[in-house]
């Protein structure tokens, strides 16, 4: 079976759009390879009303703050260290 | 590679190579058009034989169409239209062997079955 050559365009269209639906390419892929702008950047949310703003406010947190997860951890490389704690 | 012609096109339905009643240039244009798939998903292309510095050449023959001969079965009783079988070396080799088979073959497969992989590796010399 043999196509005209100004089909070509479309059937490579076709093939793309299979790729696609059998998952091989996302579609985001496809968008994004084909020069669709990508937004790098934050996204501001949207403005709360006052209603929700007064709902939003911090409470008081009822967990002690006892020092952060890294403190500490550079004894952990001083080998000398751990010996005298053991000790 | 200079001078590369497309003639044939992979249909979306069946995966087999629809053969071009003219083959076409192979221009930057066309190549980019199959984004994101690459080119030799897409399309079969037709290009001078590169003999020697062709991984498939055992010095006087392609060793690929052999093999493809071998391995795939043959897709169709009729030899199907082709724009390149007056100039095509595997026609040449394998007669209509070769092009009985010819339509299953696409250069870069996104999904390709074993026996194709199996087909695609060059038996006459390691390529470094």
């Amino acid at each position: 079976m043999s196509v005209k050559a100004s089909e070509l365009p479309e059937l490579i269209a076709a093939a793309v759009r299979k790729a696609v639906a059998d998952k091989v390419i996302t579609d985001e892929t496809v968008q994004t390879l084909l020069h669709k702008p990508i937004r790098i950047g934050i996204i501001q949310a949207e403005p709360l009303v006052e209603r929700e703003i007064s709902r939003a406010t911090p409470q008081p947190s009822p967990w002690k703050t006892i020092g952060y997860v890294m403190d500490g951890l550079g004894d952990l490389r001083s080998p000398e260290k751990l010996k005298a704690t053991e000790e | 590679m200079s001078g590369a012609l497309v003639h044939g096109v992979v249909d979306a339905a069946s995966g087999k190579i629809l053969s071009l009643d003219v083959p076409v240039p192979a221009t930057p244009e066309l190549l980019a058009s199959t984004a994101p798939l690459l080119p030799t998903q897409v399309l079969r292309f037709t290009a001078e034989c590169q003999g020697g510095s062709c991984g498939h050449f055992t010095g006087s023959a392609c060793s690929l169409v052999d093999r493809l001969v071998q391995i795939l079965p043959a897709t169709t009783t009729e030899l199907p239209r082709c724009a390149i079988r007056a100039s095509c070396r595997w026609f040449q080799q394998r007669g209509r062997q070769a092009c009985l088979r010819c339509d299953q073959i696409v250069t870069d497969e996104y999904q390709r079955a074993e026996a194709m992989a199996s087909l695609a590796q060059p038996t006459t010399r390691s390529l470094s």
